[in-house]
């Protein structure tokens, strides 16, 4: 009886999951556990999570011996370059080490983040992955997530682009229609001096599936860091992504295409924090919001004291295609210096119903007309994507989220 | 062609068509003149399907079809092209691409095959002279950043890709000057034939100077109160319409 009245959601949740194989080290794991103990899941009180709720984590029923192999090929986006098959949250049968991929382990880089989905992350964590770029050819690596089983996917993920090095990492998730899983990523970008790194995530997730991921990214000077995020579908979808530019002469840029319907949530929060002089940021998040659907975007921008000369920019732009879709989107901007020049932007409305008209008197239907609006729209997030093989892929699933 | 049989129509409450009568036949250019507010707008307005207006009674058959039953791609897949008072400029909507999308529909509903990549571009080289539209307008978002000159040119451009069986031009001569004037109205005249007719609704004369109407309407009030050749078009030019309103409410 006691215990039940001390059982942390958590402590539930955790009765689910299998503690993970990878070496541990006793102080990190301690470091783990007791954050855990001391915490619960966000509710509304807590500001980061007014408008996103995780209560259903709860009931999803996870599979704890999900199959590793696959039969099918995996659903790549890349036609060249390496990839890493990750089926069901593990690495697949067959994958070796080979220099700048490491998936085999005798103890974990030890890197702590305050949340408690990244302490649950450690303790259950199902593979980590290690990419490494040390020369400027660009290489790209696609990491393919496989979900095809209801189950408990706890990737971590180190990637280190070196001083002077280039690299284009694709982080895929791919789950089946109807999968409900679990997915809880904690991902550690280092951009070394004078490199440039691009980062393309992908959630194609399964209808029920819940997907919480943390990137931590930290930037040395004149470098320059890319991420594109693209939340195609899942039940929730919630990203936090945190950009410390610890140096000077740096550019970021953040960009993100979202399509939602039926009664997907999708969360995005990012944080840029500029810690020193002379750098630019740029951040474009778009999406169009259909059915019962809720989008959540919390832009941070932060500029330090003596952070001078920083020209960052912000904007979310949401079209609703529905009466009953939500959207709250807050743009925040901390300046604490006073040569800067800053902007954001927010705005929400419905497709214009004078061009679906327009467009349905020269004979497109109805659903050509909007189809066509909103390809538009989401066309200026993905102009500013560079991989092509990514752009075409998502124009794709814009596609598809039409013809369904 | 179309024949319009005692149409009567509201907006929010309000009746703007009081019995409107009109019948246009194959090879037919005609004009519908009439002061501000007499309905001018709102006739071309239903004809293209626009929900905000009710119809309380009336008919209109379009090519043996009831008009008044069909969405507004329908009738265009029919054949009635609709050139826009105010055409709309969407950002990031290429021209060429929607009107590829609209001529493959147009031919689906005609259960006739899409146009060929080759074909095509061949048809927006040769139609974009019609109306002197630089090709790169042709290929550029649809009338972003376009003068009104443009705007209206690349109204005609359209209907010259899309070849209608029934052309209604809604006030197309407001804001232009007088050269763009003469390229659209070419545009219109090159485009005439024997199986295609015009609706042609202007509140001034002198569009009809170049594209020279078959049957001149007057609409006021709601209603066709007069009908004549294109004389009628230069004496309302020289009196202006308050002798028509005059003999109206003497009739």
């Amino acid at each position: 009886m006691e215990d039940l009245l001390t059982q942390t959601k958590f402590d539930r949740l955790r009765t689910q999951l299998n503690e993970t194989a990878l070496p541990l080290t006793e102080v990190a794991k301690q470091r783990a556990q007791s954050l855990l103990e001391i915490s619960d899941f966000p509710t509304r009180k807590n500001e980061a999570w007014k408008y996103t709720n995780v209560n259903g984590l709860n009931k999803l029923l996870l599979n704890a011996s999900a199959s590793k192999s696959n039969n099918k090929p995996a659903n790549t986006i890349s036609n060249n370059g390496r990839k890493v098959h990750i089926i069901n949250g593990h690495i697949a049968e067959g994958q070796t080490d080979t220099p700048g991929i490491k998936t085999s382990w005798d103890s974990l880089p030890e890197r702590y983040t305050e949340s408690p989905f990244d302490a649950l992350n450690l303790l259950y964590c199902s593979c980590a992955v290690e990419l490494t770029f040390d020369d400027s050819e660009n290489k790209s690596i696609e990491l393919v997530f496989d979900n095809n089983h209801n189950t408990a996917i706890f990737p971590r993920l180190f990637i280190n682009c070196k001083k002077g090095s280039k690299g284009t990492v694709i982080l895929n998730f791919q789950g089946a229609e109807n999968n409900a899983s679990f997915i809880n990523a904690s991902t550690y970008i280092d951009v070394g001096e004078n490199a440039n790194l691009s980062i393309h995530k992908i959630q194609k997730n399964g209808n029920d599936t819940f997907d919480l991921q943390r990137e931590y990214v930290n930037q040395a000077a004149n470098s320059s860091f890319t991420m594109n995020t693209f939340p195609l579908s899942g039940r929730l979808t919630r990203n936090d992504l945190l950009i410390n530019v610890n140096g000077s002469n740096c550019e970021t840029f953040m960009n993100g295409a979202y399509t939602l319907k039926g009664k997907s949530h999708c969360d995005n929060h990012t944080t840029v924090d500029h810690k020193v002089a002379n750098c630019y940021s740029k951040e474009l998040y778009k999406g169009v919001i259909d059915d019962r659907a809720t989008n959540v975007f919390n832009g941070k921008v932060f500029v330090r004291k003596d952070a001078q000369k920083i020209n960052a920019f912000q904007s979310n732009a949401n079209i609703l295609l529905s009466e009953t879709g939500t959207v709250n989107s807050k743009p925040e901007l901390e300046i604490y210096a006073d040569d800067v020049k800053c902007s954001h932007g927010s705005t929400t409305g419905q497709l214009d119903d004078e061009a679906v008209f327009y467009l349905r008197s020269r004979g497109l239907s109805e659903k050509s007309a909007k189809e066509l609006l909103v390809k538009a729209f989401l066309g200026e997030v993905l102009e500013a994507v560079e991989n092509e093989e990514v752009s075409s892929y998502v124009e794709e699933q814009i596609e598809l989220h039409f013809s369904k | 062609m179309i024949e319009i049989i005692n149409l009567h129509a509201n907006i929010e409450g309000k009746e703007i068509l009081k019995g409107l009568t009109l019948t246009v036949k194959a090879g037919e250019v005609h004009a519908i003149m009439g002061p501000n507010g007499a309905g001018k707008s709102t006739l071309a307005s239903i004809l293209a399907g626009r929900e905000e207006y009710e119809i309380t009674s009336g008919e209109v058959t379009f090519e043996g079809a009831d008009l008044l039953e069909l969405s507004t791609e329908e009738r265009a897949h029919l054949g009635l092209f609709l050139a826009f008072q105010y055409p709309v400029e969407i950002p990031g909507v290429s021209n060429v691409n929607f009107l590829r999308t609209a001529i493959n529909e147009i031919r689906e509903a005609k259960g006739e095959d899409s146009i060929s990549a080759k074909e095509f571009m061949a048809m927006v080289r040769e139609k974009s002279k019609i109306v002197e539209l630089d090709s790169k307008l042709a290929s550029r978002s649809v009338n972003e950043g376009f003068s009104g000159g443009e705007k209206k040119r690349n109204e005609i451009f359209q209907m010259a890709m899309l070849n209608p069986k029934l052309a209604v031009l809604d006030e197309t001569d407001s804001g232009l000057d007088i050269d763009a004037l003469r390229i659209v109205a070419k545009g219109v005249n090159t485009l005439k034939s024997a199986d295609n007719a015009s609706i042609v609704i202007t509140h001034y004369q002198r569009l009809l100077d170049y594209i020279v109407p078959d049957f001149v309407h007057v609409l006021h009030d709601g209603k066709i109160v007069k009908t004549g050749n294109k004389e009628l078009a230069l004496e309302l030019e020289e009196k202006g319409y308050d002798w028509i309103k005059e003999e109206t409410q003497v009739g």
